[in-house]
């Protein structure tokens, strides 16, 4: 299993790295929209929960610490979505295909921030 | 015992054990955010337990701000600091006044944490002091 020292160096080194790491998880959340939607189709009744759901947490929370680390008046918004969002999923648990999706490109968004 | 022998362990300085502190602290939000809840974990963790993680941290980053005295820094990051200060003190109080914070609240606070912190943390490598005035023990 890799080593969770993500935050302990992210932190301490630089917002390149955080950006780096968040872009890979990105790309994993990518990849499961793609499995789902070549197996599913564009179904919205298909839910998202699990490991899916983990990758998106975690990659809002890795988003989360990269626009606290940008520090930038631009932000402000996606700071406010990403917060809603990780609160609605703690709510609901689960995630609707196009809700997962929404998230995605929330997250591609930030990237280019 | 070998007399040879020579320790080559270093005592890591204080201000690397606040970061490694703080590090692990930071951790455990982190872990507490994306795993609970998931895979059919019916209870909810509840804000107390965020709540007191998030004290930790600001603990832990007040104290790695106070362990960059001694440090050279420009006027700009002397300033930077006491900024930080100040708002990591106000956050540190809001948690333990305000019984009422939410979980959107609480994620405000992680994120304004962080932010305080990384103005300083990305200030780069500190340089010594140079010692200066009068150290005489009389």
């Amino acid at each position: 299993m890799e080593r969770k020292t993500l935050y302990v160096d992210y932190l301490f080194s630089s917002k390149e790295k955080l950006k780096e790491n968040l872009n890979k998880k990105v790309n994993q959340i990518k990849d499961t929209l793609k499995n789902v939607e070549r197996k599913y189709g564009n179904d919205n009744k298909i839910i998202v929960k699990n490991s899916a759901m983990i990758d998106l947490k975690e990659s809002l929370v890795l988003a989360l610490s990269y626009i606290a680390m940008l520090n930038s008046d631009k932000v402000k918004e996606y700071k406010d979505e990403v917060i809603q969002k990780l609160a609605y999923i703690k709510e609901n648990r689960i995630l609707t295909l196009d809700q997962y999706r929404d998230a995605y490109w929330l997250l591609k968004q930030i990237l280019e921030l | 015992m070998d007399e040879n022998f020579q320790y080559t362990y270093q005592i890591p300085d204080l201000k690397t054990r606040f970061q490694i502190g703080f590090g692990n602290i930071i951790e455990q939000i982190v872990n507490l955010l994306t795993y609970s809840e998931m895979y059919g974990d019916t209870e909810t963790f509840d804000n107390e337990e965020l709540k007191y993680k998030l004290r930790a941290a600001i603990a832990y980053a007040l104290a790695l701000l106070g362990s960059t005295w001694g440090y050279a820094m420009s006027v700009q990051v002397q300033a930077d600091v006491e900024t930080a200060k100040e708002s990591l003190k106000a956050l540190f109080s809001r948690i333990i006044k305000d019984s009422e914070l939410s979980y959107l609240d609480l994620l405000d606070i992680y994120y304004q944490l962080i932010q305080k912190v990384s103005i300083i943390l990305n200030y780069g490598t500190p340089i010594p002091r140079p010692r200066t005035g009068n150290y005489e023990i009389t």
